[in-house]
C-alpha cells in the first residue's frame, strides 16, 4: 500500500490555482505526497534531521511585504557598497521591481520574474517532477517568485549582478520557495553575488531552486553569503550544466540560519569544461550547516576542484558529503576535493564524507578530508613571539578559513565577507 | 614551523601590537604597521613581498632565518638568544642573517650567540667569548678566544678545566 505524505494542504490549496501552472504544480505535489519528506536512513540526510520541518504542518505564504523604516533603512545600509551593481531585490520572497535594478545589465542580459512567466508565458517554465526528492518536487508545486535570467551571447557584464533575499519581521513562520533560471549564453560572462539576509529571528523555512546552464565557453562567477536568521531553516538545491569550454566558479559563505543545507549538483557536461567550487561554513551556537556536492564528470577532458573548509565552534555541526563521479567515457577528467573542519570547542561537531566514484581508468583524481583542532605548536610559535593565547587561536581560525575569500575579485563583497568572517570569531572567541 | 594561512604581516602587525600594549603604548594601525615594517626591511636588504607571504610556508632555510631577524628586528627585544643561528645556512645566508644581526646592535640591547664554529663570528664580531662545559662558564675571553679555539681544538680547555 502506498502512504501518502500528508503535510500543509492549505498550503498547497492557495498555490494551485495560482497561475497557468496548474497542472505541473499539482503534477509536482502528487510527487511531494508519493515522495515525502527524506528520512534519516537517506544517506545524504544522515545526519540533517528534517523533523522540525515536517512536523510543523501550519507554514504560511509570505504576504505581500509593508517595507518599514526599520527595513528601508537596513536596506539603504546594506546594499550602499553594491550601488554600481546590478540589482535583484526579494523581499519575503516577492520580487521588487521598484528598488531593483537592472539598467547596468541592459544589452547584455533578459530577465524576468518567474511569477510573471508563470502567468503570462507559462510555456517558458519546464520542469521535470518525475525524479525530483522530496523537497524539489515540494518547491515545485508550491514556488511563488524566482530569478529568471538569460545572459546573451558573447555578452559580458561589466558589473556583478547583486540577488538579494531579505526577511522582515513579518517573516515569521511562514516558508519562501522561490526557483530561479540562469542560463548563460555562448561566451558570455556574469558574476552573480547571492545574499540572504534576515531581520527575523523565528522560524522561517526556505526552499530555493537554482537551474543553471553554461553554453559554451561561458563563464559565471557565483558568490553566496547566507546569512540568515537565527530560526531559519533554509535549503538551497543548486542545479549546474556546463558545456564545453564553460566555467563555472563558486564560493558559498555558511554564516547564518539555524540550519543551512546547501545541494549542489554540477554535471560537467563539454571538453575542457571546468568548475571550481569552494566555500566556509563558520558555525557557533547551535548552528548546523550541511553541504552536499555532487561533481559529474560525463565527458573527457573537464576538470573540476573543490575547496572547502569550515569552522566550528559552541555546540555547532557541519555535515560534507562530496561525489566526484567520473563516468567511463570521461577520460582525462582532473578532479580535485579537499574538506577541511577546524573544531574550536569541545562539543562541536562534524561529519564529513568524500565519495570518489571512478569508471575511466585515464584520469587524476585526488580528495582529502580532516577533522582537527587548533595546532598546538602553531599556538607555540605565535605565543613566543609575544601573542597572547586568546588572539593566538583567533588569528589560526582566521587563518584556516580567511585564505579562501582570496578568490573573490570584487571588492566590495571580499570586504564584506571579511568583515562578518571577523564578526563572527568575535563571537567564537569573546 | 609554518603557519598556513596568516601572512607575515599580519602576524608581525599582532606580535608587535601585543607587545605595545604590555608597553602602555599606542597599537600600530594597517598603515603605521607597513611604513614601519617597509623601512626595517628596506635595512635587512628584504623583498617586501615577504609580507603577504603566509608565515614560514614554502620558505627556504635562508628565508626562514631571515625572517627570524625581521621578527627580531620588529619586536625589538632588550636581549637577543640566537641559538645556533648559523646551522643549515649557506655562505650567503649566513651572510644576511649577521649583517642583520649587525644592524641591530646597539647601546641598549644584548646578544647572546650561540654556535660551535668559528666562522659566524667572522660576521659578528663578539664584544665577549665565553666557553660552555657542562652548564658552566669555563673560558671567557674577548675575540681572540674564538680564534684560539678555533687552531687549538676545544681539549686544552677541558684539560685546564680538570684541574
Amino acid at each position: 500500500m502506498e502512504t501518502k505524505t500528508i503535510w500543509n494542504e492549505k498550503l498547497w490549496s492557495e498555490v494551485r490555482e495560482l497561475d497557468a501552472l496548474k497542472e505541473l504544480r499539482s503534477k509536482a505535489w502528487e510527487r511531494f505526497e508519493a515522495t515525502g519528506f527524506p528520512s534519516l536512513k537517506s544517506e545524504s540526510w544522515r545526519y540533517t534531521p528534517v523533523s522540525s520541518i515536517s512536523a510543523m504542518t501550519d507554514f504560511v505564504r509570505p504576504a505581500s511585504p509593508k517595507p518599514n523604516a526599520k527595513t528601508i533603512s537596513h536596506l539603504q545600509t546594506q546594499l550602499q557598497p553594491f550601488r554600481d551593481c546590478a540589482r535583484l531585490i526579494f523581499i519575503n520572497g516577492w520580487f521588487m521591481p521598484q528598488i531593483s535594478d537592472l539598467k547596468p545589465l541592459e544589452g547584455t542580459a533578459d530577465f524576468s520574474s518567474v511569477k510573471e512567466l508563470a502567468v503570462h508565458r507559462p510555456n517558458t517554465i519546464q520542469i521535470d517532477p518525475e525524479q525530483a526528492g522530496g523537497f524539489a518536487a515540494m518547491n515545485a508545486a508550491l514556488f511563488q517568485d524566482g530569478v529568471w535570467l538569460h545572459v546573451r551571447d558573447e555578452a559580458r557584464a561589466s558589473v556583478p549582478l547583486l540577488v538579494y533575499f531579505f526577511q522582515d519581521e513579518d517573516s515569521s513562520g511562514t516558508t519562501v520557495q522561490l526557483r530561479h533560471w540562469i542560463s548563460m549564453g555562448k561566451n558570455s560572462a556574469l558574476t552573480v553575488l547571492e545574499w540572504h539576509d534576515s531581520f527575523s529571528a523565528k522560524k522561517v523555512f526556505s526552499n530555493h531552486e537554482f537551474q543553471i546552464q553554461l553554453a559554451q565557453g561561458a563563464s559565471l562567477s557565483q558568490y553566496r553569503f547566507q546569512d540568515g536568521g537565527t530560526g531559519d531553516w533554509l535549503r538551497s538545491s543548486s542545479h549546474a550544466r556546463l558545456n564545453e569550454a564553460s566555467r563555472y566558479q563558486r564560493l558559498d559563505f555558511e554564516c547564518g540560519a539555524q540550519v543551512s543545507r546547501n545541494e549542489i549538483s554540477i554535471l560537467l557536461n563539454g571538453a575542457d569544461a571546468k568548475c571550481d567550487l569552494s566555500g566556509i561554513a563558520a558555525g557557533a551556537g547551535e548552528q548546523h550547516f550541511d553541504t552536499q556536492v555532487l561533481m559529474d564528470h560525463a565527458v573527457p577532458k573537464a576538470s573540476s576542484t573543490q575547496s572547502y573548509r569550515n569552522l566550528l565552534g559552541g555546540s555547532a555541526r557541519s555535515v560534507f558529503g562530496g561525489c566526484v563521479k567520473v563516468r567511463p567515457e570521461a577520460q582525462k577528467t582532473d578532479a580535485q576535493q579537499v574538506h577541511k573542519t577546524l573544531l574550536v570547542s569541545k562539543d562541536a561537531r562534524a561529519d564529513t564524507k568524500p565519495q570518489l566514484e571512478i569508471d575511466a581508468d585515464d584520469v587524476k583524481c585526488s580528495h582529502g578530508a580532516a577533522i582537527g583542532q587548533l595546532s598546538e605548536d602553531s599556538l607555540f610559535y605565535l605565543q613566543s613571539r609575544g601573542i597572547g593565547r586568546a588572539v593566538a587561536e583567533r588569528m589560526l581560525a582566521s587563518g584556516f578559513v580567511e585564505h579562501l575569500l582570496e578568490s573573490v575579485t570584487f571588492e566590495p563583497w571580499k570586504k564584506l565577507m571579511q568583515s562578518r568572517l571577523q564578526v563572527k570569531l568575535d563571537g567564537l572567541f569573546q | 614551523m609554518d603557519i598556513p594561512g596568516i601572512s607575515n604581516s599580519y602576524f608581525l602587525r599582532a606580535a608587535v601590537n601585543e607587545k605595545r600594549l604590555a608597553n602602555g603604548e599606542k597599537e600600530l594601525d594597517a598603515a603605521e604597521f607597513l611604513k614601519l615594517a617597509r623601512e626595517k626591511m628596506k635595512a635587512l636588504e628584504m623583498d617586501s613581498a615577504f609580507l603577504s607571504r603566509p608565515v614560514n610556508e614554502g620558505f627556504s632555510g635562508g628565508e626562514k632565518k631571515r625572517n627570524e631577524i625581521l621578527q627580531m628586528d620588529m619586536l625589538e627585544p632588550k636581549l637577543g638568544l640566537l641559538d645556533e643561528t648559523d646551522s643549515g645556512l649557506d655562505i650567503d645566508a649566513l651572510k644576511t642573517v649577521s649583517e642583520g644581526v649587525n644592524l641591530l646592535r646597539s647601546p641598549e640591547r644584548a646578544f647572546v650567540l650561540v654556535t660551535h664554529y668559528q666562522r659566524l663570528l667572522s660576521y659578528i664580531q663578539p664584544d665577549f667569548v665565553h666557553v660552555l662545559m657542562d652548564g658552566k662558564i669555563v673560558k671567557s675571553g674577548d675575540k681572540s678566544l674564538a680564534l684560539e679555539l678555533e687552531s687549538k681544538g676545544y681539549d686544552w680547555i677541558r684539560e685546564a678545566a680538570a684541574k
